[in-house]
């Protein structure tokens, strides 16, 4: 058998699913938590040993629900695809008998499950007919599950008015003991008990609804009505796969889906903190237990985000003092973000690297509230081939970088990229990366610049229109040889556009320069052969 | 070092005639050996034949150039190369060809520029992979590349670490303290790392296992008429100093002969 719990409130916080996940994984080892459903599904097999029938089964799960604070609807099939079913439709209709479909709303009778149709819905529960309930759900435990049952049924419908009513009557709710609906489905069960129920709890295709409600087809029973082998003719294997689960027939087994918990920590400081040094301390045991969690997971992290919630009235800069209110306005948080280029678990690094960071960019103020909050990801599986050359291992290197970009630059240090432009010696800094793979290309010698950043300006006497003597800082010689002029420009239909006629010169020294000239900047040298 | 020579070459010639397990017990009592061999006038080699017999027994990283072939064997790894030259004698040349030879070969490569003087645009026209070189730009500050190169080095992994001092004046290197040389010599011992290191003139010395010595290009123009000519390649020449070897020119071509 598998229960499935389905939430009735209609927001699904991150809270809520907690919720059920918690009451799913009381029952049962194994769980698929639906959580954009905000649904539950686990196995009671061998449970009955332990509390009961399925009765007492979805009682104690609606007892457990209770316990934790949520409102479900429980339902108990013997496969997935019917529990899940006969969830959704009590979920959404209070009763899987109370939908009716527009046609048959006004002529036709109940149906088999007997709802009450919406207009006439009753006013929230009396207190009489609550003690009622009350007591009808306490004589359920005393009785045998055969009466229990129908009992159990009965108050379903009784729940369902009140789930309908919004749960006006706080007080009388509170008394209530057992909250959510609940339903059993014994084998063999599924299509009378599910039969009532639209199909639209099945979300089928808008081809599909459209075929099926000019068919006049509106409930699971009136699709199972039909043959198998006429539905596959005409709807497909779409049609086929909504035939079956309106029989309530089983699909698939279980399936665990992967979630990505949050993994987060967060701390109040009853003191406000305002040296790095203990805040270390309190950053390394916070990322120790996020570590260990991830461990525990199988999971690891490429990305850390520390928030630091500042205390306002400690701030060191006196500067800002001048103006307190803005100054409270502009920063009650500081933000980190770290990022890795591999996925790792390890505390230690993580905390080297914040370290690291936190000592480039300290909070403005003292911290009053630490939050660390890491982003789960797959670790990183790799095996290297045996006769390829190993490269820095990456998270030593993340560790090196950031302390070499602590003291030259953050702009300083990594791997250059050239630009797709003419621009002589246009390129940008990306972050460097341990990647598997690398570009074979032709090896020759091209005779290399010593570029000189930024080009020291140059005097140049020219004769003849060629250059004949430099000046520049650190450099003076007369030009022996020269090649030139080479004349490139670009980026004119820009705001910065460029224009410049490059010289090669040799001075007489033997060295060997290149020189440029632009349109009203004048001369400069630019680096030499070398 | 004088030392070092004979005690292998007399354990060589006692394999012949002796047992192995007194052979390690001789190994380990190094000054009698020495001094045994001393007594024996074959087994005592030149200096030279020691250097060039210890950078032969080095795994090596070829260069891949047909041209830098005929001229260098290769450049040692787990040992210093200290390249030298004036400016304009192809420093930066022979450093980018070995940093395309070293991506080449799947390693992973760093460059400490101490005067960020570094070009992509050349080095990538070299062949080198720019996406395999971590280049660290220290911006004329020689502390700051020395506490980068002994980061890098000691981090390891690296197939080859140059340290570019190629604009820095022979006054600002000589007060670095030699220890600093020793210490990287000892860091990249035992390593695959090739540690190159360029200046105007040499400061390694003892510590490098190979000395280059890059002397001045001559430069070569198209064209025959004065006016309108450019610079189409330059011969480079290159001089081993330790162990000595016979050298050679090679050229390297420009934007205009590539």
């Amino acid at each position: 058998m598998i229960a499935c719990l389905q939430l009735l409130e209609s927001s699904l916080g991150a809270e809520e699913i907690n919720r059920i996940r918690a009451c799913a994984e009381f029952f049962a080892p194994v769980a698929e938590i639906r959580s954009d459903e905000g649904l539950a599904l686990f196995d009671i097999r061998g449970l009955g040993k332990l509390i009961g029938s399925a009765e007492e089964i979805a009682l104690s799960i609606s007892s457990k629900a209770n316990e934790l604070g949520f409102v479900a609807a429980i339902v108990l099939a013997p496969n997935r695809e019917a529990a899940m079913a006969g969830a959704k439709g009590l979920a959404r209709y209070g009763s899987l008998g109370s939908f009716q479909p527009e046609s048959k709303r006004l002529t036709a009778p109940p149906t088999r499950w007997g709802g009450q149709d919406k207009s006439q819905e009753r006013p929230a529960l009396s207190a009489a007919e609550l003690q009622t309930t009350h007591q009808a759900v306490e004589n359920v435990s005393s009785k045998k599950p055969e009466t229990r049952r129908s009992d159990i049924q009965g108050l379903s419908s009784e729940r369902t008015r009140r789930a309908g009513q919004g749960r006006r009557d706080q007080t009388l709710q509170e008394s209530l003991r057992f909250e959510s609906l609940t339903m059993v489905i014994h084998p063999g069960e599924e299509r009378t008990k599910l039969g009532g129920l639209p199909l639209e709890v099945l979300s089928p295709d808008e081809r599909l609804r459209e075929t099926l409600e000019i068919w006049g087809i509106h409930t699971f029973g009136e699709l199972a009505e039909l043959p198998a082998q006429g539905v596959a003719e005409r709807l497909g294997e779409e049609g086929l796969q909504l035939y079956r689960l309106a029989c309530g027939m089983g699909l698939q087994p279980l399936v665990r889906l992967p979630e990505k918990p949050v993994f987060v920590e967060r701390v109040e400081l009853e003191h406000p903190l305002e040296l790095l040094e203990p805040l270390s301390f309190l950053l390394s045991r916070m990322l120790r237990e996020i570590c260990a969690k991830l461990e525990w997971h199988g999971l690891a992290a490429n990305e850390v985000e520390v928030q630091l919630e500042l205390d306002p009235d400690s701030r060191r800069d006196p500067a800002e003092l001048e103006n307190p209110e803005e100054l409270r306005a502009i920063a009650r948080e500081h933000f980190r973000r770290i990022r890795l280029p591999v996925p790792s678990r390890e505390a230690s690094l993580f905390l080297k690297l914040l370290q690291l960071d936190l000592n480039a960019h300290p909070p403005p103020a003292a911290v009053t509230v630490i939050t660390v909050k890491v982003e789960p990801v797959e670790p990183r599986r790799l095996q290297n081939g045996l006769f390829l050359p190993a490269g820095p291992e990456p998270q030593k290197l993340e560790i090196t970088i950031a302390r070499l970009a602590a003291f030259v630059g953050q702009g300083h240090i990594g791997s250059p990229e050239l630009l797709d432009t003419h621009r002589p010696g246009a390129f940008r800094m990306n972050r460097f990366v341990v990647t598997e793979s690398w570009k074979q290309k032709q090896v020759g010698i091209h005779w290399a610049m010593r570029v000189f950043r930024p080009p020291l300006p140059a005097t140049v006497e020219m004769r003849e229109g060629k250059p004949t003597m430099i000046r520049a800082k650190g450099l003076r010689g007369k030009v022996t040889a020269s090649g030139g002029p080479w004349r490139c420009s670009g980026d004119w239909w820009t705001a910065a556009p460029w224009n410049r006629e490059e010289w090669d010169v040799a001075l007489a020294d033997g060295t060997l320069y290149r020189i440029y000239r632009e349109k009203e900047k004048g001369w400069f040298v630019e680096g030499n052969y070398d | 070092l004088c030392l070092d020579g004979p005690i292998s070459s007399c354990e060589d010639g006692q394999r012949k005639g002796e047992n192995p397990i007194r052979r390690n017990s001789m190994s380990a009592l190094r000054q009698p050996v020495a001094l045994s061999a001393l007594r024996d006038p074959i087994s005592i080699k030149s200096l030279r034949e020691l250097q060039v017999e210890k950078h032969l027994s080095r795994d090596i990283l070829k260069l891949s150039v047909p041209e830098l072939d005929k001229v260098l064997e290769g450049l040692p790894k787990g040992a210093i190369t200290e390249v030298f030259g004036p400016p304009s004698s192809g420093k930066s040349t022979l450093l980018h060809a070995s940093l395309a030879a070293a991506v080449c070969a799947g390693e992973f490569c760093t460059l400490i520029d101490a005067n960020d003087t570094f070009d992509p645009v050349s080095a990538e026209a070299s062949g080198i992979d720019l996406t395999r070189l971590l280049w660290v730009r220290c911006g004329g500050n020689l502390e700051n590349a020395i506490r980068a190169a002994d980061m890098l080095v000691h981090g390891g992994g690296w197939g080859l670490i140059a340290l570019d001092l190629g604009d820095l004046t022979p006054v600002a290197l000589s007060r670095l303290p030699l220890s600093y040389w020793y210490r990287f010599r000892l860091a990249v011992q035992n390593t695959p790392t090739v540690m190159l290191v360029l200046e105007r003139e040499p400061f390694v010395r003892s510590c490098a296992a190979l000395a280059i010595e890059m002397r001045q290009a001559q430069p070569k123009w198209t064209g025959t008429h004065p006016r309108f000519q450019l610079l189409e390649a330059g011969t480079l020449e290159v001089a081993p100093k330790k162990p000595v070897g016979k050298g050679g020119r090679f050229e390297a071509k420009t934007r205009i002969s590539a």
